[in-house]
């Protein structure tokens, strides 16, 4: 009889011998895509994201207690490529020059706006506004301070005036060493006699030691506002300087145009300032504002931003390129849309991927699936072109969406990242004033997914 | 008395006796021919007790242990008048009125025992039905979260500590199978066994996001997490299983009512289906959770596992079958989830609930309560042939 089961026997013990040395197919593998969340109780935002000089990852953004009283704050995540929290920096800048009686900011709100690698370091540029500061005035002032690789403030500034406002667009460490900050300010410095109703483009040259100022211009057109949100510095240290206008583009484009000048190393003129906006449909009312911007390493510009009608009836928004070379020659302009059918959409950050194409991020705003029909609210946009720009069919199926059914989810900032998968900083709404920073990293095709 | 009266009296008589002779006849018979067994008048024997078997008397044929009896005394009729081809019918006849059928040394000589144990008694299989509860004991092999998973842990099936203004909202994660196997006796207390069984099981996932701030605590400032989100899931999952168990049976004997038994085997297990069954968020506004979302049909769950397990239990002797109770650990071999799908499918977890699985075996321990039928076809044994 045990003959007879000893088939049967061997078997079950085969099986169990196996079981115990079988090896499962999870093993070791490679943590590649994933998203993570970041933040604490009240509101988290994103505003850039960077390569730190470590090669982790910097998340720079703005934090706001849920507490009664709670002020806005200035925040820096550096994470690794797998999204472990490493470091936390919050800055607030009251309390940072609490003890600085020429300034004796009252309660500030705080808006992180550029973080910059520098040898050893970092450069950070923040707006911010005092709630309640008689001395000081209640106008937007701009924060500036290096960091070394901790974080730590090693050198800061304000630019601050009771009667004047200042927003910064932008920072960088010129090769001699110092610090041009761009933006926008209601002042018109010296020699500046056009006629502006309000913000102008300013720039500003300062040392990093001791907050000297080199000079500081203002440019701009007659009857319009204009702004810079980004400054680059060419290779025969001109500075090219993005930003946007309300003047009227170069083949007559109405509503904010964007704007690339070329500016002298002091600041004194500009000897290019070209004006690019968009036309959609003999639609050429649309506000073209510059989301942000990539320098690539042929010293082209490639400026990303959304573009919204004026239509009060039917307003359409889509995200638009351009690549502009550093002389100001226009490469490529193009509105990302591919039908009219497309939903309204806007570009926030643009990366060059792997591939050498291009990679934007922004949102989607009311996004709806195109084939279930199911609607949510806005979702962070994951849209791929050609290194032209363009969106041609080989690169429709990587548009794609990440957010939450219901709040307003927004990708602020895109990184291609040493692997060639993509780096994308969110900020994700969770309603009830609850968002959280958010690092999703996908694949070349906009998926989760290995 | 007159001549009336002898008549009463007669007819009486004559009644009663024919009433007396009819009511005994199978019974008085069966005892006559036994008798007639024991003195060595083994002649008759047989045809006088044959027509007790006829199914048309009803209750005026044999008991159930009187039709032993006759079956037993006709069996050894047969062996002692060597009528072999007989013997051998009547013990088949024996063993299937009577299943397991002991004979007893004092009486039964040993010309039966050989013939017995030519013939194959035992059950051919068994057929147990177990239905019980089970408890989910995930067992996490690698860890993925949308928090610093480095920090803080998920919390399954409620134990664990949460972070600061958190709370566990898990439940306990327990479900229910329902098992049907056939099983077969081999020698030395072993028995093997093929089933099939659904198996509805869950399990509770508390997520937190965090982050850390100092808190005093005996004076000491300490940096502890607070809670900036808590997500709730429950996970449920159906599987049909195919086990295969060995099982070793301590004492193993007819004459014992309790059979304390150990098993291990192992099983293919199918995925039916999977889904969340709640989920909830704190933190932001209220959640709708969309419950019929299927995770089998987003394809993040293994649709094919394998599992082993180890049984301890109890089988109570009713005649010939049983009732069992049994306690099973049950250690799945491979991963529950599709970790290439961990994050691409699953919009509503992972955005919403800020929620993302992790690598786990599905480990489940388990009480059942079962019947256990014996299913018999005593032949004669094909080396007796």
């Amino acid at each position: 009889m045990i003959r007879k089961y000893s088939i049967l026997v061997l078997l079950i013990l085969v099986l169990m011998a196996y079981s115990c040395v079988v090896e499962p197919d999870y093993g070791p593998r490679p943590v590649d895509t994933f998203i993570k969340y970041y933040g604490i109780s009240g509101s988290n935002e994103v505003v850039d994201m960077i390569t730190s000089n470590q090669g982790n990852l910097i998340i720079l953004g703005n934090e706001e207690s849920s507490a009664s009283g709670a002020s806005k704050d200035i925040v820096i995540l550096e994470i690794d490529t797998v999204g472990n929290l490493i470091k936390k920096k919050t800055f607030d800048v009251q309390s940072l020059y609490a003890a600085d009686s020429s300034y004796n900011f009252e309660i500030t709100d705080d808006e992180a706006v550029r973080i910059k690698a520098i040898d050893s370091g970092y450069l950070l540029c923040a707006n911010f506004t005092a709630k309640d500061d008689k001395v000081n005035g209640l106008g937007s002032k701009i924060f500036w301070c290096e960091l070394d690789d901790n974080y730590n403030i090693i050198g800061k500034q304000v630019i601050s005036d009771a009667d004047y406002y200042w927003e910064v667009g932008d920072i960088i460490k010129s090769r001699d060493g110092n610090i041009v900050i761009v933006g926008a300010t209601n002042k018109k410095e010296d020699g500046d006699n056009a006629i502006r109703p309000e913000k102008q483009r300013y720039l500003t040259k300062r040392s990093i030691e001791n907050d000297t100022v080199f000079w500081s211009k203002t440019f701009g057109y007659d009857d319009v506002d204009d702004f810079a949100i980004g400054v680059v510095e060419l290779s025969d240290s001109k500075l090219g300087v993005i930003g946007w206008t309300g003047k009227s583009g170069n083949q007559g484009e109405a509503g904010i145009n964007t704007t690339f000048a070329i500016f002298t190393d002091i600041g004194s003129s500009s000897s290019i300032d070209n004006v690019y906006g968009f036309e959609f449909q003999g639609d050429t009312d649309f506000d073209d504002m510059v989301g942000d911007f990539v320098y690539t390493e042929t010293e082209d510009v490639i400026i990303v931003g959304t573009s919204t009608s004026n239509n009060s009836v039917d307003p359409r928004s889509f995200p638009f390129l351009f690549r502009i070379r550093k002389g100001g020659t226009l490469v490529f302009k193009e509105l990302l849309i591919s039908s009219i059918l497309d939903l309204n959409s806007g570009g926030m950050d643009v990366t060059i991927s792997a591939q050498n194409d291009l990679i934007i991020t922004g949102v989607f705003y009311n996004y709806e699936d195109s084939v279930s029909r199911e609607t949510y609210n806005d979702q962070v946009l994951f849209k791929r072109t050609d290194q032209f720009g363009k969106v041609t069919n080989d690169y429709l199926p990587y548009q794609n969406h990440f957010g939450l059914t219901t709040g307003n989810d927004i990708g602020k900032a895109i990184l291609t990242l040493p692997d060639g998968s993509i780096a994308i900083a969110a900020t994700m709404d969770f309603g009830n004033s609850r968002t959280l920073i958010s690092y999703l990293k996908v694949n070349n095709k906009g998926i989760l997914k290995r | 008395m007159g001549t009336f009266e002898i008549r009463l009296v007669a007819a009486f008589f004559l009644l009663f006796s024919t009433f007396f002779v009819s009511a005994q006849t199978w019974t008085q018979k069966l005892l006559i021919a036994e008798r007639d067994y024991d003195a060595g008048r083994l002649v008759n024997i047989v045809d006088n007790i044959s027509g007790g078997f006829e199914k048309s008397l009803g209750e005026k044929g044999y008991t159930s242990e009187e039709k032993i009896r006759a079956l037993k005394l006709i069996t050894k009729v047969y062996i002692f008048i060597d009528n072999e081809p007989k013997s051998d019918e009547y013990m088949i006849k024996l063993l299937r009125a009577d299943k397991e059928h002991n004979l007893d040394p004092k009486v039964d000589p040993a010309e039966l025992y050989d013939l017995y144990r030519k013939f194959r008694s035992q059950p051919i299989f068994r057929i147990g039905l177990r239905v019980g509860v089970n408890k989910s004991y995930p067992n996490i092999i690698n860890t993925f979260g949308t928090g610093n998973t480095g920090i803080v842990s998920k919390i399954y099936n409620g134990v664990g500590e949460p972070p600061n203004e958190a709370s566990i909202n898990g439940g306990s994660g327990t479900g229910f199978f329902i098992n049907a196997m056939a099983e077969r006796y081999l020698d030395w207390g072993l028995e093997v066994g093929l089933g099939l069984e659904f198996r509805n099981s869950q399990y509770s996932v508390d997520n937190y996001i965090t982050y850390g701030d100092s808190l005093q605590v005996n004076e000491i400032n300490e940096i502890v997490q607070f809670a900036v989100l808590s997500t709730m899931v429950t996970h449920q999952q159906s599987f049909v299983r195919v086990p295969l168990l060995l099982r070793y049976n301590f004492n193993y004997d007819s004459d014992n009512s309790f059979v304390p038994y150990i098993a291990v085997g192992a099983s293919y297990d199918y995925l039916l289906n999977a889904k969340y069954l709640e989920g909830n968020r704190t933190g932001g506004t209220e959640y709708k959770f969309d419950s019929d979302l299927s995770l089998k049909g987003l394809d993040l769950i293994a649709k094919n596992n394998f599992s082993v397990f180890a049984c301890l239990g109890l089988k109570m002797r009713v005649k010939t079958h049983f009732l069992t109770l049994e306690a099973k650990f049950n250690k799945a071999l491979l991963n529950y989830i599709n970790p290439n799908n961990r994050w691409s499918n699953n919009p509503l977890s992972t955005y919403d609930l800020a929620f993302v699985e992790d690598d786990l075996s599905l480990d489940m321990l388990s009480f059942s309560f079962g019947y256990t039928y014996s299913i018999y076809n005593p032949q004669k044994l094909k080396e007796f042939k």
